[in-house]
């Protein structure tokens, strides 16, 4: 795992395992945020330029955050070190595992509560964030799917050494 | 490099002993050097050495080959003894013998 990463003069330190967790809360909270920004945009905003242009800002914001989140691994696919392709297969497969029960778990929520449900009629608010209910979650799957094998292996990790200079003693 | 002891008696996640600190400090070689040549990141040495690491067979014997050892003088299911103390211990204890 490369434990530090450049951009531009900025250098950012990951050896330590408590502060690669604080990064990987920071942007699952921002996603959400801007997961929620997106959705809120999208309801409460006619169409203008001004909500095309917020809309693309956050999907800019969106993917840039992709990008930098799976970057950060990229030394992990390319390495051939056992070790960590080991842990690679071992987080990928504890994040496999968990998307199923997320996409069981998403097909019953909208079984249950898209569309109109005789059942239990829902107030109209209820009814109209419902009926967006698979779009948000279809969105959140596509994040995790991308993002959690990653962020588990960044949570996961021991802290590290520093670099291989240091490494030498 | 004062936990060598350590690392010799106790295990750790892997449930293995090993002497790749002791024979490292030993020939002067950098943790860097021990990857090359076996073609690992540097980290993963540091995980073996603290026992934090099981290595597949493969690996096991290229650290041997590297120290031209055999692989159970490096890696040990049991605690290692100090190399000194195996060495020569065996030696003394037949001396002492009337």
């Amino acid at each position: 795992m490369n434990t530090e990463y450049s951009v531009g003069k900025l250098r950012i330190r990951f050896e330590s395992r408590a502060r690669r967790r604080r990064f990987v809360v920071l942007v699952y909270v921002v996603l959400a945020a801007v997961e929620v920004a997106a959705i809120y945009v999208h309801n409460h905003s006619r169409p203008s330029s001004l909500a095309a242009w917020i809309d693309s800002g956050l999907a800019i914001l969106f993917v840039a955050l992709l990008i930098v989140f799976t970057w950060l691994n990229d030394d992990w696919r390319r390495s051939g070190d056992e070790r960590e392709t080991h842990r690679r297969e071992h987080a990928y497969a504890r994040a496999y595992r968990a998307l199923t029960i997320f996409i069981l778990a998403e097909f019953l929520a909208v079984s249950l509560f898209w569309g109109p449900n005789p059942i239990t009629p829902w107030p109209p608010a209820a009814r109209a964030f419902f009926m967006q209910l698979p779009f948000i979650l279809a969105y959140t799957l596509f994040l995790l799917y991308i993002t959690l094998p990653q962020a588990i292996l960044l949570w996961t990790e021991p802290d590290m050494e520093a670099a291989p200079e240091a490494a030498t003693r | 490099m004062q936990d060598n002891g350590r690392r010799l008696t106790q295990a750790g996640e892997s449930g293995l002993y090993n002497r790749i600190a002791v024979l490292r400090a030993e020939r002067g070689i950098s943790r860097q050097q021990l990857a090359d040549a076996v073609g690992v990141n540097y980290q993963t040495i540091g995980f073996l050495e603290r026992g934090e690491y099981g290595p597949s067979l493969k690996l096991a014997f290229q650290i041997a080959a590297y120290f031209g050892l055999p692989v159970e003088a490096i890696f040990s299911t049991e605690p290692l003894k100090p190399l000194s103390q195996q060495l020569y211990g065996a030696q003394f204890k037949e001396k002492e013998k009337p």
